[in-house]
């Protein structure tokens, strides 16, 4: 048994409000072990993050109050809640990683005189030792050339190798006890895996005990031994990761398991048989004449060579404007009755396509025809018709809903604007497709969940009766089993509505258990694309095969 | 008006003291102004410098006059003058505003901040002064002017949360759906702008209050009738002589409304979370 | 963009901005504002009088003639002579200038360096006692207006009614001596009556600075307190700090010496401005808001470097 670098028992952790204490965590146990990576899995909001920062004493102190029973840090007792002890072990004892790359650094010193100034707080520690050991630290998580970055500003680093100089300052420091926070939640597939690594090695070469808390649970199968699920501020189930597989898990476990989507093995296939066997009167109204589309009937959107970007202003006075493409000759079809999946990285042009297609971003050249009929007016998507029949479901459903307009308010908008049926009984019916119902429609968007608001964003584009629903990442933003509900919709859209979907996710396990043709994009190009199935099986492109390569497996 | 806001003013004891101080100053200059007190500030007695009293509980001026009616009077005046120049100022600020921020980066936005740099770039004093020569001094070029130096603040503000919130998905599926501009401004621009505006008008009020009684004090602002800055004008007189009554008064009432419409602008910033903002 | 690309678009929309407030001003006075001729003349003077006066100071001009001659002189570093006693503008300015930069200067340092200090002090006890009592003393402070505080001020430090320590008004300064006899009553009125918003401001940033993720890294890496504010707090808050700092220094210079300077009888640029409104001098009233527009356009290019050396990310941009 390796001997535990922390060890926390029962840590609760309560908001201070006006009316008392409400308590976020409570009965929290954790033991990290030595040298290796210990999982802590849940969705958001179920208090992991706070659970990390009570046990970093980073709390606000008149915000939160924090109780533990018993703290040891390597064998040595601690009160999470005096600030002065645990100012005084934070460092070279516990160190913390978080989420977001882009602002985890200071902007205004260089990675260097950062990681140096780290440094200098361990005892006896000269400026020339420090300048050693900061580039030592650099190197041990395999920057080339590690005198480079030092001189750079967080800015002029991309956001994996910003987060490789924090798991730096760890190697400089080497905590016994690191806590990372989602710390590749925010990276590409790609750069994820190589962050992670680092911080295997981290454990390893350091002997640091590393807690990983993660919503994804592919990721704790992969690099962590013990996993701790978390649910409403609570530890449902403490496990080996190698148990996860294993029937009988905790329901809550079983249900963010089954929730997973999958890259091989399993496949919600297309429901034509299940529209086609349905009888005529089960249908919903105004899609009696839909007989399932092939991918040899005429396409429902033919896109040709489109070229489009976003006006790049030069800042300042009497400056020109300049159209600067992100997306570069791209050819589809899309056809009535399917999912198309779009993959790619961030920034690899499959918003600004998105966009394009409903007219907010201007396109340079090419063409765009909706069953048969050229939309392209002067650069832009333009016309009722196609702002009706093309809809756009944003990533963020924070954002996606005017804040201050009931639901009622928000779906009649659309309707009454395309001279639709703005009825109570319209609005119902479309929130009922969503899986809500009329409770809905007096209140305001802060009053639902995440998920619920992304499914009152699909009503929105119901709503107008359109022809293809796009997709944006929509589903990015949501805990896995928020997530398969709202694929759940999508494909009772497609099988009972004969709705045209294209699904944009950077996810390709989504897209292998979801879309029926799937295309890949890269650098603004259309890389690849043809039946999911045989793409995922024998991708021909290199970056294909690079995208496949990098995604989480979790098959037993 | 905003649920969170009223919830914070009567949730709170800052908000609601400043509440309260304003109905106070409010129904008293309103019962004063309507005859309903026997307060009359311009009736003038043969008792010069009357030490306080029951019957003038601050003393009497060098005109004999009642300190105490002509400090509730000063409150009517500081109430209208700020009413009239919140009222302007917010609606303008918010309207320009909401213009510039949506066509951010165009020449009219640019246009636009153009006129708030030259407005910013001349002092509230000196424009009042020369508003004061163009239309023969008196309330109405004072007000003029704070109305149209303090609306580019609001303005400001207004900007740069319409140019923020533009670029969200709800107003980029108004816009592709078609809605005209005005359209999504007005529906779903502006109503998530009124926090900033709540607390805008508390804080162009009190600057408007400020900003009178400095100018009546200096004598390019209110020229007769009664005001909180002409008292205090009157008191760098009287203080040399030991007649405290009229700085007592004038400066006592300024700091309960000040106080008042302060503790409202703050509980408001908290409610709405703006007090980590800098201005 | 390139850097002489910056210095001329500055220079550009400075001259339209110095354009724009000198033809508003110019236009309120000049064109809506009272005819001078008759003071000049007293009461009786014959309509011939008139006239010549008005040819001789070419009052019969056409608006716009008459402000580019205006401007014209402008150019030539003439702001032309005072109509009350007929001194050259530039030489009243040249006296008063100093007069204010002395008066005001200590005030404005003090007042932003006490502002930073408890706003620091509230910000790092967020929520808690000492930030409720800054707090709570800044809104008692904001609810101060200038005057009142000034005219307590002299009450309690100036009369036989308080302390009596030092003269009630005036500028007879020749040595340190009667420099502190003279400016500490009004500096302290400074003080007093921009320490409610400085401190407001201070607090408001570094809260700011303090919720960046950065400093949680750090503080996560065993950072302490001071090494937070002083080091990594004040340098990334340099760019908003230095820019309120600077463009508050035409506010205070012109707009905070009007009333100190009309009611401590100082001689500087606030003097010179308030005499000028109650005399209807034009020229100096023009002159004054001139300077004013042309500190503002200096103060933003100052302000506009500033932020390019202190923000790493501006200068590769």
């Amino acid at each position: 048994m390796t001997p535990l670098a922390l060890d926390a028992r029962d840590l609760r952790v309560d908001l201070r409000t006006p009316a008392g204490f409400q308590p976020l965590v409570q009965g929290v146990d954790l033991a990290l072990a030595a040298g290796e990576i210990t999982g802590l899995a849940g969705a958001s909001g179920s208090g992991k993050s706070l659970t990390a920062l009570a046990l970093m004493g980073l709390t606000a102190p008149h915000t939160f109050r924090i109780h533990c029973a018993s703290l040891q840090l390597d064998g040595k007792a601690l009160d999470p809640s005096l600030q002065r002890a645990m100012r005084a072990v934070r460092g070279p004892g516990i160190a913390m990683v978080f989420q977001d790359p882009a602002t985890a650094l200071d902007p205004v010193f260089t990675v260097g005189s950062q990681l140096r100034r780290v440094i200098r707080r361990l005892p006896g520690m000269s400026r020339r030792q420090a300048a050693v050991r900061a580039l030592d630290a650099l190197r041990a998580v395999g920057f080339k050339d590690p005198a480079l970055i030092a001189r750079r500003y967080p800015h002029e680093l991309s956001g994996g190798m910003r987060q490789l100089c924090v798991i730096a300052m760890a190697h400089a420091v080497r905590p016994s006890v690191l806590l990372a926070d989602e710390p590749t939640t925010a990276l590409d597939a790609c750069t994820q895996a190589q962050v992670l690594d680092q911080l295997q090695r981290l454990t390893e070469a350091c002997g640091t005990a590393v807690l990983l808390i993660t919503h994804d649970l592919r990721l704790l199968a992969r690099y962590a031994r013990q996993v701790s699920v978390m649910f409403r501020g609570r530890i449902v189930e403490q496990l080996e990761s190698s148990h996860l597989h294993e029937p009988g898990r905790h329901p809550y476990t079983a249900s963010l398991i089954e929730a997973l989507p999958r890259l091989h093995g399993r496949r919600h296939e297309p429901g034509r048989t299940m529209a086609q066997e349905a009888p005529a009167h089960d249908r919903p109204p105004g899609t009696a004449e839909w007989t399932p589309a092939t991918p040899d009937s005429p396409a429902l959107l033919s896109v040709r060579d489109l070229s489009s970007g976003y006006r790049t202003r030069r800042s300042g006075w009497l400056a020109g404007h300049r159209l600067q493409p992100t997306v570069h000759g791209v050819s589809m079809d899309l056809h009535a009755g399917r999912i198309h999946g779009l993959a790619g990285e961030s920034g690899s042009g499959k918003s600004t396509l998105a966009r394009t297609l409903v007219g907010l971003v201007s396109a340079v050249s090419g063409s765009v025809r909706l069953a048969g009929r050229e939309l392209l007016e002067g650069h832009r998507v333009q016309g009722a018709d196609a702002r009706r029949r093309i809809q756009l479901v944003f990533q963020d459903p924070a954002a996606s809903l005017s804040p201050r307009r009931t639901i009622a308010q928000i779906l009649r908008e659309p309707a009454r604007h395309f001279g639709l049926d703005s009825s109570a009984a319209a609005l119902s019916r479309v929130l009922e497709t969503v899986g809500l119902d009329d409770a809905a429609l007096e209140r305001l968007p802060s009053q639902f969940s995440s998920g619920q608001r992304q499914r009152i964003a699909i009503a929105r584009a119901l709503i107008c009766e359109p022809d293809l629903l796009i997709a944006d990442e929509a589903l990015a933003s949501l805990d896995v089993r928020v997530q398969a509900q709202v694929l759940d919709v999508f494909r009772r859209l497609r099988d009972q509505h004969g709705l045209c979907l294209l699904l944009i996710s950077h996810d390709l396990a989504v897209l292998a258990e979801n879309a029926d043709d799937t295309s890949v994009m890269h650098q603004g190009r259309l890389v690849e694309q043809g039946p999911t199935r045989r793409l995922f099986e024998q991708p021909t492109h290199p970056y294909t095969r690079q995208l496949l390569d990098a995604v989480p497996r979790f098959e037993p | 008006m905003n649920a969170r806001a009223l919830q914070a003013l009567w949730g709170t004891a800052a908000g609601r003291t400043g509440l309260g101080l304003l109905l106070l100053l409010g129904m008293l200059a309103l019962a004063a102004a309507s005859g309903w007190l026997p307060l009359d500030g311009f009736r003038t007695t043969n008792l010069q410098w009357a030490s306080a009293s029951a019957e003038h509980w601050f003393g009497t001026n060098r005109l004999g006059q009642d300190i105490l009616a002509r400090a509730v009077g000063g409150a009517a005046t500081a109430f209208r003058v700020g009413i009239l120049v919140t009222l302007g100022a917010i609606a303008l600020g918010a309207a320009l505003g909401a213009v510039a921020g949506w066509r951010q980066g165009g020449w009219l936005d640019e246009a636009l901040q153009y006129v708030m740099g030259v407005i910013d770039s001349i002092p509230i004093y000196l424009l009042a002064a020369a508003l004061a020569f163009a239309l023969g001094g008196g309330e109405s070029a004072m007000i003029l002017a704070m109305t149209g130096s303090f609306w580019v603040a609001t303005a400001r503000l207004v900007r740069a949360e319409v140019a923020r919130l533009r670029a969200r998905e709800f107003v980029l599926s108004a816009q592709a759906i078609g809605l005209p501009a005005p359209l999504i401004v007005v529906r779903h621009l502006l109503p998530n702008t009124v926090h900033i505006l709540l607390v805008q008008a508390t804080l162009t009020f009190v600057a408007a209050i400020k900003t009178e009684v400095i100018l009546s004090f200096l004598g390019i602002g209110l020229a007769d009738g009664v005001s909180w800055g002409l008292m205090l004008a009157e008191s760098t007189q009287d203080v040399l002589a030991g007649h405290f009554g009229n700085f007592l008064a004038a400066s006592g009432f300024l700091f309960l409304m000040l106080l008042g419409l302060n503790l409202v602008a703050d509980t408001l910033q908290d409610a709405f979370d703006l007090q980590g903002a800098p201005a | 963009m390139s850097l002489a690309r910056t210095l001329a678009q500055r220079l550009v929309y400075g001259a339209l901005l110095l354009l724009g407030v000198t033809l508003l001003c110019f236009t309120l006075m000049v064109q809506f504002g009272p005819d001078k001729t008759y003071e000049l003349l007293g009461k009786n003077a014959s309509a011939e009088q008139l006239e010549e006066v008005r040819r001789a100071l070419g009052h019969d001009q056409p608006f716009l003639r008459r402000y580019a001659r205006w401007l014209g002189e402008l150019a030539q570093g003439d702001l032309g002579t005072s109509d009350t006693n007929g001194e050259p503008v530039t030489a009243l300015l040249g006296r008063a200038f100093p007069v204010t930069v002395m008066l005001v200067l200590p005030g404005f340092i003090l007042g932003n360096l006490l502002g930073l200090g408890l706003g620091m002090l509230a910000a790092w006890h967020r929520g808690g006692a000492w930030d409720r009592l800054v707090l709570g003393g800044s809104v008692a402070g904001l609810s101060l207006s200038f005057l009142v505080v000034i005219i307590l001020l002299q009450i309690l430090l100036c009369t036989p009614y308080g302390l009596n320590l030092f003269p009630t008004r005036g500028w007879r300064v020749d040595d340190l001596g009667s420099y502190l006899a003279y400016a500490t009553v009004p500096t302290l009125s400074l003080v007093l009556v921009t320490l409610g918003y400085n401190t407001r401001f201070y607090r408001a940033v570094v809260v700011d600075e303090l919720g960046r993720d950065h400093v949680r890294t750090a503080l996560a890496f065993g950072a302490t307190p001071s090494t937070v504010l002083f080091s990594h707090v004040l340098k990334n808050s340099l760019v908003p700090v230095l820019t309120r700092l600077l463009y508050s220094i035409p506010l205070v210079l012109v707009s905070g010496s009007l009333l100190l300077e009309t009611y401590f009888g100082i001689p500087g640029v606030g003097k010179v401005a308030f005499d000028a409104i109650t005399s209807g001098d034009q020229p100096v009233l023009l002159a004054v808001v001139t300077l004013t527009a042309v500190m503002f356009v200096v103060v933003q290019a100052v302000a506009d470097a500033c932020c390019r050396l202190a923000d790493p990310r501006m200068q590769a941009s």
